[in-house]
């Protein structure tokens, strides 16, 4: 086994991301108040735009920054940016909670459609965003020559 | 937003992040990449941990008590909040629907949730009965 590095730079900017992370969603906490049937919008709004906002830096990160090992800011992008602040805005512990309290307090309906709707919502959240975001990104591919098309099939069935 | 909460805050999710991050590290090196099971235990580990806490500061004020902010913010949002992620699950769930057979970002998602709410709400019970 080759002998890694301890990765210190990691691992702080992790850190430094997640705390950021998690106060951006702390104060959107305290502005934003569960509604009056006990929906937990705060929650709800961070986790979806979470979501969207990964999708957007995941094809970001594809396209900008394919080679993690070019440069330390390369390196260090996908910690600082994905696990750190978006894993620290994000959170699925206060998700499953809150689900938990709709269902104690008898409002089942709430807490199923809170439960399936931030799954559902989330994923087509990130979906929708890599898929505006790589619209945006990667230009249209210039069309090709009849002769380029013949050598390519060529090659693909030599 | 007092002092002490956004310190927890700070404080908290400055474990957790890091938390996750090592747990994910961990999971690839022993699992390979293919299955995302460091999210998923660091999941379910926070929506007990959450569970414990938001059980025990149910039982302390049923009793009159009062359950320090600095504590709550520094285990729950903080800690709790940054140790677990909603956006890595969705772009896994997404991920793992992709292949032929869907099934498995379905069963990802279902054993994610079930297993969280079965967690935090047997830790909530118990830890509210204690306090």
């Amino acid at each position: 086994m080759p002998s890694r590095s301890r990765d210190y730079d990691l691992f702080a900017v992790v850190a430094v991301g997640g705390s950021l992370g998690a106060l951006v969603r702390y104060s959107l906490d305290v502005l934003i108040a569960p509604e009056r049937d006990g929906w937990p919008t705060a929650t709800f709004v961070i986790n979806l735009t979470g979501a969207f906002v990964l999708g957007v830096v995941l094809v970001v990160a594809r396209v900008k920054v394919p080679d993690p090992k070019a440069s330390t800011g390369a390196r260090l992008f996908r910690p600082f940016v994905v696990t750190g602040l978006l894993g620290g805005y994000t959170t699925f512990s206060t998700y499953v909670i809150e689900t938990h309290t709709l269902a104690l307090a008898g409002r089942w309906i709430l807490a199923v459609t809170y439960a399936v709707g931030s799954v559902v919502l989330g994923v087509v959240c990130v979906a929708a965003a890599m898929f505006v975001t790589t619209r945006i990104l990667e230009p249209v591919p210039e069309p090709i020559a009849v002769e380029e098309l013949a050598e390519l099939e060529a090659e693909d069935f030599g | 937003m007092t002092l002490a909460a956004v310190l927890g805050v700070l404080v908290g999710a400055g474990l957790g992040a890091p938390a996750r991050f090592a747990t994910d590290r961990w999971a690839i090196a022993r699992f390979g990449p293919r299955y995302p099971y460091g999210t998923f235990i660091v999941n379910l580990a926070g929506s007990a941990i959450l569970g414990a806490l938001t059980g025990a500061v149910a039982g302390v004020e049923a009793g009159g008590g009062h359950f320090p902010v600095f504590a709550q913010n520094l285990i729950g949002t903080g800690f709790c909040g940054a140790l677990t992620t909603f956006s890595g699950f969705s772009s896994q769930v997404l991920e793992l629907s992709r292949k032929p057979r869907r099934r498995v970002g379905t069963a990802y998602a279902s054993a994610s949730v079930v297993a969280g709410l079965f967690l935090a709400s047997a830790a909530f019970a118990l830890f509210r009965l204690a306090s």
